[in-house]
């Protein structure tokens, strides 16, 4: 627990003095049409596309979008869970998510997390400048209920993975609709 | 929700399955959260929520985009089972699991019963 503590504030620290520079890590292939980050590919693209995303959804499925936007969330956070959290400090405890949560989720763009807790049985993550919130309301405007669907399905699987309990994540602010800052609400169920 | 309504909602599912020909029963929000589940042991309640409400969904605009109004009711028949999916109010939608060969009349009429007393409660 020692070690993994000391590894959480290293990296955090790392993530905060920008020592950890996405640029540099960087690996720009471009004679193959290719980029990467530690071998994994990834891709530049608009974080618009995710208002792409809520609109095409919504088009088919209507009221029912949601459903599946955080269905894709809840994918990503178990990929991710797996894939850098585990990863990164195999015997990850929820104390250190909560640490390195705030910085981790700022440099790779989502947004200036400004408060991650959870005790007991409740919890709360909150963003400002929340990329896919900022995405629907340039696209389409000011709209009448939360928005950050992929974000809530993303925030229930990592937490459940991460605590083995099951939480129930609802966006109770968000920016699309005029809020100041998007607040998820946990529950454990 | 509170758990009182919660335990409402429940009681009118398990009235549900004593109709004849009825297996299980859920009420979800329309953006695909249950809300309150009778459902058999393996179905995992979360996930057929998220299932039924975009079925749900992608039938009230495959009808809106006829032109044709809204959808009174999605069934899906298959070889041994059928799920029927009805408007509980505008926030809900009432899914009922049946044995296939179930006839649908009394359970259509005990249906439309249950989404009344569902919508009021939601309200």
């Amino acid at each position: 627990m020692a070690i993994e503590k000391l590894k959480a504030n290293l990296i955090k620290q790392m993530l905060e003095k920008g020592v950890l520079d996405l640029k540099k890590v960087l690996e720009v292939e471009a004679k193959k049409g290719r980029i990467a980050i530690k071998g994994e590919r990834m891709l530049l693209t608009s974080s618009l596309g995710f208002a792409n995303l809520h609109g095409s959804v919504e088009k088919i499925t209507g009221k029912a979008a949601p459903a599946i936007i955080r269905t894709y969330g809840a994918s990503c956070g178990k990929r991710d869970f797996t894939g850098v959290w585990k990863a990164w400090l195999p015997d990850i405890k929820v104390e250190t998510v909560l640490l390195l949560f705030p910085a981790i989720y700022s440099t790779v763009g989502w947004g200036k997390v400004i408060d991650v807790s959870l005790k007991n049985d409740e919890g709360r993550v909150i963003f400002r400048n929340c990329f896919e919130a900022e995405a629907v309301l340039k696209t389409y405007g000011k709209r009448e209920s939360p928005q950050c669907h992929f974000i809530t399905g993303y925030l229930g699987v990592l937490f459940s993975e991460v605590t083995g309990r099951d939480w129930q994540v609802s966006e109770i602010n968000c920016e699309a609709k005029g809020d100041q800052y998007c607040e998820f609400s946990f529950k454990a169920r | 929700m509170t758990v009182p309504t919660r335990a409402v909602i429940e009681e009118i599912l398990g009235d549900l399955k004593k109709v004849g020909g009825i297996t299980a029963s859920a009420v979800v929000t329309r953006d695909g959260l249950l809300v309150a589940a009778d459902v058999i042991g393996e179905v995992d309640a979360e996930t057929f929520a998220a299932m039924t409400a975009t079925m749900t969904g992608a039938a009230e605009t495959a009808m809106s985009e006829i032109q044709a109004g809204s959808p009174d009711r999605v069934i899906v028949e298959g070889g041994t089972a059928k799920i029927i999916s009805v408007g509980a109010g505008p926030k809900a939608l009432l899914v009922v699991l049946a044995i296939s060969d179930t006839p649908l009349g009394l359970v259509l009429l005990k249906i439309g019963d249950a989404t009344r007393k569902i919508s009021k409660i939601l309200e």
